[in-house]
């Protein structure tokens, strides 16, 4: 019988909706500009992670300032009912808009009109999402955002830590809260790798069995291999097999929408560590409906080197099965 | 004021009432030494700018004459109140009591110049600090807002207006005082001018709007937020301080310390006041963690937190009564002279515990509501808005440009002066010029009730001298505002550089135009003039031809490229 964590069919490539329980019926509303309608589904999620993934997927549909990014952006404000979700929902949304503006460029290539802009939007999500947290301290998905504001209004290391360690407080297992806190201690954002690498092992020795927290040693060792390392190291390779062993093929891990993410990014690193084989299962579990994870840092057209690695994935893992007398 | 218009001091057993020389004085035996003391109603913040130091200096001058007495005594000078006190023998006591009430009436105004180099050197190493800059911010440079000064007001204080100051201030009507005794000591004399009871110092503001915030503090995060007085707000002070030590210190380690307090300012509002000092590197996870918990307080004031700070209280209050009797005297004079409510340990028990914790959320409200902020880093995020650094609008009247920074520009005008920067403005006009420093060669420093300074320095702008300073600036502003300092060094006096144009500028595209005009015309009268002389003198005819034609096109060729050319960047 299919349940709501079965994938839904989908029309983009990918779409991290089809790991979002009720999917269909989320993807349905955002298409359809009508956020009301895709509150109405996130409100009966109960997993912070499936919520961030549906939020930040309804507030970065169309971007930017054009007249229908400007459309979306007033009818989430428009379905803004004062409860901490759609609060957030907004928040979300100046977000993206704000992100949107400034663009993933480096700092250098960032124009300072598009810096004051991007500001802007930012200090409009953070006041948002201030009062919602002071508000309802105990509602985890306003303060997973709170980390990017964090970073992109640079409030600092110890500020977006705090945040982060309020949170973890609510909610130890948020993957993507885990995620994006890594993200602001990379040397890219001046932190330093030593100090990821200690959150790294920190969020592995905090996870409950089966929780994603070790998994995160797989964002870390692609950031190092796009900053530069020619070659994986093998060590890292066995690190990120039991990582994979002890989260995502874990018997106790309960699937959420950060379990997707996960498994795209244990077969990006397979795939850069050269052993296809191993990225097999990791692309078999997202089947039809792949998630980009961070693929769109490793090619900007992610979806074609993801078919390409995928294929030779499939093939690798069956030679191997066939070698070991196991029918493929 | 009468004695019994006084308060009842039934709730205070063992605490009696009486009166010598028309001030209250309230006894109360102990055992051992005696204490006693005098409490004015007059402190810093009664003060102006012009007149800041006058109080203390009162209290140094009053103070001379027990520079060889054995008794242990003291005076102090606080922003609404200033005390004297001692403990020793009955002897010692009457003659300290004695000693200062007749020296307030008759000061040892030759001393003055010495007490004042003692009060410049007291103050050296102090610092008003952050504390003063919050006062500054919020209040402008009168009433409470001269905390943030230091006692600018002794370089030009006269002899006479000590006198004045002392006459009114400290008068029997303006003071409460009290011996740890069952009766009046024998020859106790308070005798006193009659005077009036001071209000308490205004309440000032100069913040357009609130909350606010300051940056730039480099050790961690402090505000302060004025609040209706009461017990809900005294509540409140214990729940912050509950909130802070659990949310910044015990489940987080970011505050190295932290301090909460409250003070009375007068029949309607309490200063709260909170210091967080951040732990090595948290100063941002300091800013952002108050502001969190502060506003948190907004929504959700926990019982468990107000029992946690009703308790605190009344164990305070417990121990107050079961002190000796005598043990409450200095500050139930300090409530008495500043008019504060004399509630009994009873009433005050049963009012601490009647405060819903509903009561302390509106509390909690306004602290967030009228909060000034001091951090780090902006705090726009946290939907607070930066304290003011410019005044509304700039001064009408002449301008002087900066001669070392052109687009700066100084106004004198006849309603006040003010300077204008791609900043922003600030003005300050002479009716709300509370000091004006100068120095003999001519510079002066203005600065406004706001807080606001404007500094003139005649060597730095254009056109500007010393002549115009002194009709358009001195004439207007009071004397009793003005503080005449020695003059400086010479090496102190700002001497203006006019930056230097850059080679490019030198080459505009006017001094291209300029030249070629002076060379086809220079060239044009050239050839005139030679023609005319060989035509008139030697009856000849030049004939040129096109040749100075040609000559004007190959120089002014020449004259471009060495000016606009290619390779000369």
């Amino acid at each position: 019988m299919a349940t709501t964590r079965d994938a839904a069919p989908t029309a983009t490539f990918f779409d991290p909706l089809a790991h979002v329980p009720d999917g269909a019926a989320l993807r349905a509303a955002r298409d359809a500009g009508d956020p009301a309608a895709a509150l109405a589904v996130v409100r009966g999620l109960t997993v912070p992670d499936d919520i961030a993934a549906a939020l930040w997927e309804i507030a970065d549909t169309t971007a930017g300032v054009t007249d229908e990014a400007q459309r979306l952006t007033a009818a989430i404000e428009a379905a803004d009912d004062g409860t901490p979700l759609a609060r957030t929902l907004r928040a979300v949304r100046y977000v993206t808009v704000g992100w949107a503006i400034r663009s993933h460029a480096r700092a250098e290539h960032v124009s300072a009109s598009q810096f004051e802009q991007f500001h802007d939007w930012l200090r409009q999500a953070e006041r948002v999402l201030f009062d919602v947290c002071s508000e309802h301290p105990g509602y985890a998905p306003a303060w997973e955002p709170r980390i990017t504001t964090a970073r992109g209004l640079q409030l600092g290391h110890g500020e977006a830590r705090r945040r982060y360690d309020r949170l973890a407080a609510l909610d130890p297992q948020f993957f993507a809260a885990q995620r994006v806190y890594h993200q602001q201690i990379l040397p890219k954002w001046s932190g330093s790798w030593e100090e990821a690498s200690r959150f790294v092992e920190e969020c592995a020795a905090d996870a409950a069995p089966g929780a994603l927290g070790p998994a995160l040693v797989v964002d870390h060792a692609i950031e190092r291999w796009l900053d530069g390392e020619k070659k994986v190291p093998s060590a890292m390779v066995d690190r990120v097999r039991e990582a994979a062993a002890a989260t995502v093929l874990h018997p106790d891990h309960s699937r959420t929408a950060a379990t997707a993410t996960a498994h795209a990014n244990f077969a990006l690193f397979f795939t850069i560590a050269k052993v296809p084989a191993e990225a097999w299962p990791h692309f078999e579990a997202l089947g039809n409906s792949p998630v980009e994870g961070m693929w769109g840092y490793y090619d900007v057209r992610a979806e074609v080197p993801y078919k390409v690695q995928r294929d030779n994935a499939a093939k690798a893992a069956a030679k191997v099965s066939a070698r070991s007398g196991v029918p493929a | 004021m009468t004695i019994s218009a006084l308060p009842d001091l039934a709730d205070f057993p063992g605490v009696v009432l009486s009166e010598s020389d028309g001030v209250p004085v309230l006894l109360a035996p102990r055992e051992g030494n005696l204490g006693a003391g005098i409490v004015f109603r007059v402190g810093t913040a009664h003060e102006t700018l012009a007149t800041s130091g006058i109080t203390h200096l009162v209290e140094h001058l009053a103070l001379r004459g027990q520079v060889l007495s054995e008794a242990h005594l003291n005076g102090q000078t606080h922003a609404d109140v200033t005390v004297f006190h001692v403990a020793g023998s009955v002897h010692d006591v009457v003659s300290y009591l004695n000693d200062v009430c007749a020296s307030l009436q008759d000061l040892p105004l030759d001393q003055i110049e010495t007490e004042k180099d003692i009060l410049r050197s007291e103050a050296e190493g102090r610092n008003p600090g952050f504390g003063g800059a919050l006062r500054v911010n919020r209040h402008g440079a009168r009433g409470y807002g001269l905390a943030g000064y230091g006692e600018r007001g002794l370089d030009r204080i006269t002899p006479a207006e000590v006198r004045q100051w002392a006459a009114r201030m400290f008068t029997r009507e303006n003071a409460v005082a009290w011996v740890t005794a069952d009766a009046l000591p024998a020859g106790l004399d308070l005798s006193l001018p009659s005077g009036e009871r001071m209000y308490p110092p205004a309440v000032t503001d100069v913040l357009k709007g609130t909350p606010a915030y300051l940056s730039g503090l480099r050790d961690g995060v402090s505000l302060d937020a004025l609040v209706p007085r009461g017990y809900p707000a005294l509540l409140a002070t214990g729940v912050i301080r509950e909130v802070l030590h659990r949310d910044l210190r015990r489940s987080a380690d970011i505050a190295q310390s932290l301090s909460v307090s409250y003070d009375h300012l007068d029949d309607e509002l309490a200063r709260v006041s909170v210091v967080v000092r951040a732990a090595e590197g948290r100063q941002d996870a300091a800013a952002g963690g108050l502001a969190d918990a502060l506003g948190g307080l907004r929504f959700h004031v926990t019982e468990d937190d107000l029992a946690a700070a009703r308790e605190g209280m009344l164990e305070e209050m417990a121990e107050a009564a079961a002190a000796p009797a005598a043990d409450l005297l200095p500050s139930l004079a300090y409530r008495m002279v500043t008019g504060r409510d004399l509630d009994g340990s009873d009433q005050a028990r049963a009012a601490v515990e009647q405060v819903s914790a509903n009561d302390v959320l509106g509390t909690m409200r306004e602290v967030w509501g009228s909060a000034l902020w001091y951090g780090p880093a902006p705090l726009d995020w946290a939907g607070m808005a930066p304290a003011p650094e410019q005044s509304p609008a700039l001064a009408k009247g002449r301008s002087y440009p900066r001669i070392d920074v052109p687009d700066v520009s100084l106004v004198i005008g006849p309603d006040g002066v003010g300077s204008a920067s791609p900043d922003g403005v600030v003005t300050v006009l002479f009716a709300d010029c509370v000091l004006m420093e100068t120095v003999p060669d001519g510079a002066r420093v203005l600065t406004g009730a706001d807080g606001f300074r404007v500094v003139i320095e005649p060597t730095l702008y254009r056109s500007l001298t010393v002549a115009d300073i002194a009709a358009s600036v001195d004439r207007h502003v009071p004397e009793d505002v003005v503080v005449h300092h020695p003059a400086r060094a010479p090496q102190d006096i700002p001497v203006a550089v006019p930056p230097k144009k850059a080679g490019k500028v030198a080459r505009s595209v006017w001094g291209t135009i300029e030249r070629l005009i002076a060379l086809w015309f220079g060239v044009f009268v050239l050839f005139v003039v030679a023609e005319l002389i060989a035509r008139e003198l030697f009856g000849a005819e030049l004939r040129l031809g096109f040749l100075p034609l040609l000559v004007l096109v190959a120089t002014t060729v020449q004259l471009l490229r060495k000016r606009h050319g290619k390779g000369e960047r």
